[in-house]
């Protein structure tokens, strides 16, 4: 159906609404994340049930175990979760937004994983602890992004449906783990490159960003390595508004009060220091949930404020608009692939380094499809064009949330996982309805 | 020569050439090509002049395109433009000249050939024999980017716009301005969405915000938001085919208020619709298709709507035509 055949709602005659820059605010990456009139591109329709949800989820839990659900020890555990569908998901989201979908990244995940781990313990076993650390870090990603390039390859210049291509590297890629371990459980025993997944049976005090650095981390009062790391950020994130705004009022625009950025600013540097404090009363910030931070903040930058973010949002919304105005949608489909391929590598690290160990097949589907989950759940669509990346936060989020909650709720193991799929199942049809009801009621939305 | 392009002469005779029938005599209805095409430069270059003394009510443009008087010579001239898809000919030995600072309307019934004639122009399709000259050169225009390259911005009846990005993203779509000239620069967000501003406030389109999404906005807002992204880049020529097929009545007046602007500011349009009434409000020369062929090429004010349907359904006008 065209987009004219459609009787558009009556248009304002109402001359206060002709362009007057003076009334337009905003435009910048990561003010757009507030910013509800972005909502509908980012999946927003859905944060405030997600929130809610979350919030529900969090004091259920937290009741019926007694407080156990919030202790620092099982929000960790949360958050390392989350970290580790999150990576792979953000790379899901970047592949999805196209309108694409990679079916590969969960195999790829193990086989990366399990590249690392062979290479670190039959090529560079006496290397210091250092070098072999970042030779399997190395590995990983490389096969990551050979893989997505491959993958990118038959999607972007064979053109066959990505759907199909992927779903046949996922077989591969599961027999290609298998071969190389030859099935055997590979374990890595350099505890530098385990620290990167957190592990919690690594013999190595490491895996977190230090709580002590200043003070006592039990007080309230006290610096953590995290803290210092949130408020770096904070204070970026602020001064990153503020010239935004100066930019904007530079140009003529009108741009928000430096009151509300300020505040706005603030405000998320103190749910972050909450958050920091909060691990710190365990072990800290674990380094996955770190590196998930940092990836989240690339990414958002990459896809909001770039020529290369902007054109895979264009080719993800409307093909055809975006060939006329000359992107070349080949070169966008191929480097997203291999920008997926790269975080599955990188999950592959943390997924090996948090079970210090990897047989090539030990990552079972279900991680496929909760990274999938995770970026729907989010708000991005399977369609294209819509979402972000922090969509594979808030899924990653409620899934992990879900998880552990289970784990702990319900006694037999078995149970948990089982009922664990249900729950899961049930919270995406459920997001995903909300979403379908909240966009067929938005009076601009041409999507059925 | 058959009876119908004896008919065609025919229509030349009593369109804008009735008043310089004398020129041309008796041997006008055979077809004289190169004399008859100067003829009608020189008279459309009059036109175009009278066109530029008279719309000038706007100004305060901002960045507008600067008014090209056409000096007697078209902008965009097609020449003996005909298309064929298999067996079925679309369109036989079709001239259509359009000058800067001028409307030229494609009417014509349905299936007469107006969308193949503007896809050609635009390069999504090809012509199967013909010219076009743009500034007097020929040119070879077999897609949209030569078409892009030669000043030709086509706005699509589906639009090419991206419904999930707001404004600013779909005028600087493929353009985009960088804060530094280095790969992975962020955008210029500021300076894109003030150029975008004061094109559209150029053109008096308004929106609700040059920061919404193109998907939220009316049907006649999006139209507007196309040609707003053919003027910000310096096209020379908009071709609109059915601009306001599918809008309500408010919205179909902004697009032709548009059309207009769009003139004033000194650019062609080639204008499609199906609509009289709105044909007689724009434009500054009718081109009439019948069966693939030019029926009548006629200024809009010397024309009554009654003639223009007798050449568009081909009725019997001058009495001098024959038909089967
Ligand atoms: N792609 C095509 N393939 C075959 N025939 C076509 C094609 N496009 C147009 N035609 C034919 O060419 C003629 C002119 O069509 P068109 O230019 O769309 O007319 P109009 O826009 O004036 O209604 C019609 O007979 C139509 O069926
Ligand atoms: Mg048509």
């Amino acid at each position: 159906m065209t987009q004219t055949e459609k009787q558009p709602v009556a248009s304002p005659p109402d001359p206060a609404l002709a362009v007057a820059p003076e009334t337009i605010v905003s435009g910048n990456a990561l003010r757009g994340i507030l910013d509800p009139r972005r909502w509908l591109v980012s999946g927003g329709s859905r944060t405030f049930p997600l929130l809610a949800l979350l919030v529900l989820m969090w004091v259920g839990f937290d009741l019926k175990t007694g407080g156990i659900y919030l202790s620092s020890e099982n929000v960790t555990d949360i958050l390392v979760y989350t970290s580790l569908y999150g990576i792979v998901a953000i790379g899901e989201v970047v592949v999805l937004l196209l309108g694409e979908i990679d079916l590969s990244l969960g195999s790829l995940v193990g086989v990366s994983g399990a590249s690392a781990a062979l290479i670190m313990t039959n090529w560079v076993p006496h290397a210091p602890s250092l070098v072999t650390m970042l030779v399997g870090v190395a590995a990983a990603a490389a096969v990551g992004v050979l893989s997505g390039l491959f993958a990118g390859f038959w999607v972007s210049v064979m053109r066959v449906p990505s759907f199909i291509v992927t779903l046949a590297l996922l077989l591969a890629l599961g027999g290609i783990g298998l071969v190389l371990t030859n099935s055997q459980t590979i374990t890595v025993t350099n505890d530098l490159f385990n620290a990167l997944g957190a592990s919690s049976i690594s013999a190595f005090d490491g895996g977190y960003l230090p709580p002590a650095l200043w003070g006592n981390h039990k007080d309230i009062l006290h610096l953590s390595t995290g803290m210092l790391v949130v408020l770096i950020l904070g204070i970026g994130y602020t001064l990153v508004l503020l010239g935004n705004a100066r930019v904007r009022l530079a140009s003529g625009l009108a741009a928000p009060s430096a009151f509300g950025l300020l505040s706005q600013g603030l405000a998320i540097t103190v749910i972050g220091l909450i958050v920091v404090d909060v691990l710190d009363h365990y072990q800290g910030v674990p380094l996955p949930v770190f590196f998930l931070f940092v990836f989240l903040i690339i990414f958002s930058y990459l896809l909001r404020s770039t020529r290369f973010g902007r054109h895979v949002y264009a080719a993800g919304g409307n093909v055809e608009a975006a060939r006329r105005a000359g992107i070349s949608i080949r070169r966008i489909r191929w480097t997203a692939f291999a920008l997926a391929g790269l975080m599955a590598g990188i999950g592959g690290v943390i997924y090996t380094a948090r079970n210090n160990a990897n047989n090539g097949g030990t990552v079972d589907q279900s991680f496929l499809l909760l990274v999938i989950a995770s970026a729907v759940i989010g708000g991005t669509s399977l369609f294209g064009g819509r979402g972000s990346v922090w969509s594979a936060l808030t899924g990653a989020l409620v899934l992990a949330s879900v998880q552990t909650g289970m784990a702990l709720t319900l006694t037999a193991t078995t149970d948990a996982q089982y009922f664990q799929y249900i729950v899961e199942g049930a919270i995406l049809l459920g997001v995903a309805w909300l979403d379908t009801y909240a966009r067929s009621r938005s009076a601009g939305s041409r999507e059925a | 020569m058959d009876w119908k392009q004896g008919f065609t002469q025919e229509v030349y005779y009593s369109g804008s050439f009735l008043r310089l029938g004398g020129l041309l005599g008796e041997g006008g209805r055979l077809r004289q090509e190169s004399g008859l095409q100067a003829q009608r430069a020189e008279e459309d270059a009059m036109a175009g002049q009278l066109a530029a003394e008279d719309g000038r009510e706007q100004d305060g443009a901002v960045e507008s395109v600067p008014l090209q008087t056409s000096e007697g010579r078209p902008y965009l001239a097609c020449r003996g433009i005909s298309k064929h898809f298999g067996a079925v000919q679309a369109l036989t030995d079709v001239d259509l000249d359009l000058h800067l600072g001028e409307v030229v309307a494609l009417v014509g019934d349905n299936g007469a050939g107006k969308s193949t004639l503007v896809k050609i122009i635009s390069g999504t399709q090809t012509a199967s024999s013909g010219t076009i000259s743009v500034e007097g050169k020929e040119v070879s225009i077999r897609s949209p980017h030569d078409a892009s390259a030669a000043g030709i911005e086509t706005v699509y009846q589906d639009l090419a716009l991206c419904d999930n990005l707001d404004v600013v993203a779909n005028l600087f779509l493929g353009r985009e301005q960088l804060l530094a000239p280095l790969v992975g620069s962020p955008l210029s967000e500021a300076e894109m969405e003030r150029r975008t501003a004061a094109v559209l406030q150029s053109l008096h389109i308004r929106i609700p915000s040059v920061r919404a999404l193109v998907g939220t906005l009316s049907g006649g807002q999006r139209q507007s938001t196309a040609v707003g992204r053919a003027v910000l880049w310096g096209s020379k020529v908009v071709l609109l085919d059915e601009p306001t097929a599918a809008l309500g009545v408010a919205q179909q007046r902004e697009v032709l208020d548009l059309v207009r602007r769009l003139r004033d500011q000194g650019l062609g349009v080639v204008l499609i619709s199906h609509n009289l009434q709105q044909v007689f409000d724009v434009a500054d020369r009718l081109v009439v298709l019948r069966l693939g062929r030019v029926a009548a090429n006629v200024k809009g004010r010397e024309v009554s709507a009654e003639e223009v349907v007798a050449y568009i359904t081909g009725a019997n006008v001058t009495g001098a035509a024959a038909h089967p």
